[in-house]
């Protein structure tokens, strides 16, 4: 009997301590006053020093706006975004990692238009980079606010050029394939190093290199996936996997490890150059890599000079999903995110992206003459945007295995492509 | 024992006459109230968690709907646009034809192959189907990325030992053409299942039959022919339809190795690589559901997959009944 009671004593004794411990530790966290909104914000930023600026930055506008509380979460599978939002369940505002879902989702209703918030809340547009309005705009309004942004050039491994005996970037897209050939070394059949492989990093192909050669996606509500220019942007890919052999190239593809990885084909020196962004620069040096960097403008066919500087401009839009719960707040953090052009330069130089305003002060990356080459292609003429159609999941899929279907040389890029055209134009009237 | 009993029995005497039959039916309802409620749990997940949405989702099969707007009525554009309209559906189709058409016999053959080793009086022969078997118990996702690495092209162990003795060495996951015999290879990995269930059957043929076989002078291939295949019939008749059933539906492998891993972790656009070559049933089920969110049409898929479902079982069950024998049915 005595035993028992004891026992209940200290159980009870046990209880309490854990009630004090869970409640003094409920209580450090710093409780939100009660008139405080919380705001959750997902986001896609890469982990590591990107998801660490962003902590940053929040935790700045969380101490100067003590009325608002800003909680970011990483959610990077776009299913469960779409899921959350369907089933009335979204977060306050999200922090897309690029804008080629925009048209789809503003389509189907996910998202709100932002230009009643940009308009009431006195916004300037004007100081924004102009094209970074056009990559978050679909049907005529503005489904995000551009921040960060982007765009892709040649990625060179300087080290292994100048083994090479090559002194300086290729110029026109035939220097490009002469010094791919001099970089790649085929031991016993088997590819040890590929100079370039134009469908290998960070999933940029395709979609780019029709620009280069003239060509086009979409034209209004047209699908122009055939256009002869697009042919022979695809016919140029294919060299590559024929001059060493379909299987070849896809199997050294297969020895790389994930992207922006110390493994990944450019880090490990099995690829010496990719077309790809400043930040795999940036990865590379976080993950220890020995060799050189450089970066030029990805080069046009030696013809056509006029499409020098040829790339593309995306962003990270800051949006706001169809039943937030908190719209009005969430506006307030994305006007003070994107609007401060102190915030806007450190930020980009702490993640090697560019500035989405006009009036970001220099910064001593901007110098930098690797980093001048992404920031001078963002104001190219010829610096596009990704297509924005209601039908973009479906169209990357498909143009993926038109391209696919092409390298590996199940159907010419005539047939590929006239394919692609097909369905896309089928799924483009049946969205309409 | 008998007071509580007794004590409750009373009151029923006392009204007894009056309106017993209203009062029995009352005490019907109350005790089917009872038991339903004792039942609810599973009931109510039943009903709100499976009947709802199967009947929601044969709804939507006949609508076009994207989850957030409200489901539109098209009658059958759904099944019509997958039987006419999209060269996709096929691709699927016949993918998944190959897995069951392929697939099942050489689980099937190579199962009982096992069984039939393993069904020896031999030392230590409990460790073998333990050894076998153990591939059952490691979960899907894992199996399958740990055959992505050793049928990796460049650097898997497989590639290594192919080539040091100079054997073609195929592209697997990351070749349109060996993609699917790849998967055939990592499901063969989890045929303990079946072994196990194969080897339970033979140990349930009685003895006498053997030994009555063998005072007839029948050789150990005919003993097989004429005693051990008609006695495991129903045995490999049920796998063969659970194998079929399995197939149809097959998706965490095929979805896991997609490319061979050449885009682990990467979009939606890696479904069903290389170049649509995995592209299964309920791959492009999926993709439809949730990469493009054409609930209806997948609705569509799915409704359609049940229906050959149950085809193929009631065609199986038609055309084996001269093959099954179960013992002691009537003849």
């Amino acid at each position: 009997m005595l035993s028992r009671q004891r026992i209940t004593h200290v159980l009870t004794g046990l209880l309490l301590v854990a009630i004090i411990l869970l409640s003094s530790t409920g209580a450090s966290y710093r409780r939100p006053a009660r008139s405080v909104v919380n705001l959750v914000m997902w986001q896609q930023w890469g982990g590591g020093h990107e998801k660490a600026t962003l902590d940053k930055y929040i935790a700045l506008f969380n101490r100067t706006h003590p009325t608002i509380h800003v909680t970011e979460i990483p959610v990077t599978d776009n299913t469960k975004i779409v899921a959350a939002i369907s089933g009335g369940h979204p977060p306050d505002l999200m922090d897309l990692g690029d804008t080629h879902t925009i048209g789809e989702w503003a389509h189907s209703g996910l998202l709100q238009p932002l230009d009643n918030y940009i308009k009431s809340s006195g916004m300037d547009m004007k100081a924004f980079v102009p094209a970074g309005w056009n990559a978050v705009t679909f049907q005529g309004k503005h489904w995000g606010v551009p921040f960060m942004n982007f765009n892709i050039a040649l990625v060179y491994n300087r080290t292994e050029f100048q083994q090479a005996g090559i002194t300086r970037p290729p110029r026109t897209l035939e220097e490009l394939d002469q010094d791919a050939a001099k970089l790649t070394i085929v031991k016993n059949g088997r590819i040890v190093r590929m100079g370039y492989i134009p469908d290998s990093s960070g999933g940029n192909g395709l979609e780019y290199y029709a620009w280069l050669f003239g060509g086009d996606w979409f034209k209004g509500n047209k699908s122009t996936a055939a256009d002869p220019a697009n042919v022979q942007a695809l016919t140029w890919e294919t060299t590559y996997y024929k001059k060493y052999g379909a299987s070849n190239v896809t199997r050294f593809m297969s020895g790389f490890g994930q992207y922006l990885t110390a493994a990944d084909g450019f880090e490990s020196g099995k690829m010496a150059m990719i077309f790809d962004g400043w930040w795999t620069a940036f990865f590379a040096k976080e993950n220890g890599v020995k060799f050189s960097i450089g970066a030029a403008p990805f080069p046009p066919p030696a013809a056509h000079p006029e499409r020098a500087n040829t790339s593309y401009l995306d962003t990270n839009p800051q949006v706001i999903p169809t039943g937030s719960p908190h719209p009005q707040e969430a506006f307030e953090f994305i006007k003070w995110e994107t609007t401060n052009p102190q915030l806007c330069s450190e930020y980009a130089a702490l993640i090697a992206n560019l500035p989405h305003l006009k009036t970001a002060p220099p910064n001593p990356l901007f110098k930098d003459p690797n980093f001048q080459v992404f920031l001078a292609l963002s104001n190219s003429p010829n610096a596009h945007t990704t297509p924005k159609t209601p039908i973009s999941s479906q169209f990357a899929t498909n143009l993926s295995n038109a391209e696919q279907s092409a390298l590996l040389g199940k159907a010419t890029p005539q047939q590929a492509l006239t394919a692609l055209q097909q369905t896309t134009q089928q799924e483009l009237d049946s969205a309409h | 024992m008998t007071p509580v009993r007794g004590g409750r029995a009373a009151p029923h005497r006392e009204t007894a006459g009056r309106d017993m039959s209203m009062r029995s039916s009352r005490r019907e309802l109350r005790r089917i109230g009872v038991g339903l409620l004792f039942a609810s749990p599973w009931l109510v997940g039943f009903l709100a968690l499976t009947v709802y949405p199967s009947l929601a989702s044969l709804y939507y099969s006949f609508n076009s709907f994207n989850t957030l707007q409200a489901p539109t009525w098209v009658g059958f554009d759904n099944f019509s646009t997958l039987f006419l309209n999209d060269p996709l559906f096929w691709t699927a189709v016949k993918n998944t034809l190959y897995m069951t058409l392929v697939g099942v016999p050489v689980n099937i053959v190579l199962s009982l192959a096992l069984a039939l080793l393993l069904n020896q009086n031999r030392r230590g022969v409990t460790v073998y189907r333990a050894m076998i078997y153990a591939p059952v118990v490691v979960p899907p996702v894992v199996t399958s990325i740990i055959w992505v690495w050793i049928l990796n092209p460049e650097n898997g162990l497989l590639d290594q030992v192919l080539g040091f003795l100079h054997l073609p060495q195929p592209g697997w996951f990351t070749d349109p053409s060996w993609s699917k015999p790849a998967l055939l290879i990592l499901l063969t990995w989890g045929l303990g299942q079946t072994m196990v269930i194969l080897l339970a059957g033979l140990q349930d043929v009685p003895q006498h039959l053997y030994e009555a076989a063998m005072i007839d002078g029948a050789s150990q291939a005919r003993r097989f022919w004429h005693v051990t295949l008609p006695m495991l019939s129903p045995v490999i008749f049920y796998n063969v339809v659970v194998g079929v059933i399995f197939s149809l539906q097959l998706f965490t492998q095929a979805f896991v190795t997609a490319g061979g891993g050449l885009c682990y972790g990467g979009s939606g656009n890696c479904l069903g690589a290389p170049l649509n070559s995995t592209l299964l049933y309920g791959i492009y089920l999926y993709q439809n559901a949730f990469a493009y969110f054409k609930m209806g049409y997948a609705s569509a898929m799915a409704w359609l997959l049940f229906a050959v479902t149950v085809i193929a079982t009631l065609l199986l069950f038609r055309f084996t009944r001269g093959l099954v024998h179960y013992e002691g049915a009537a003849r």
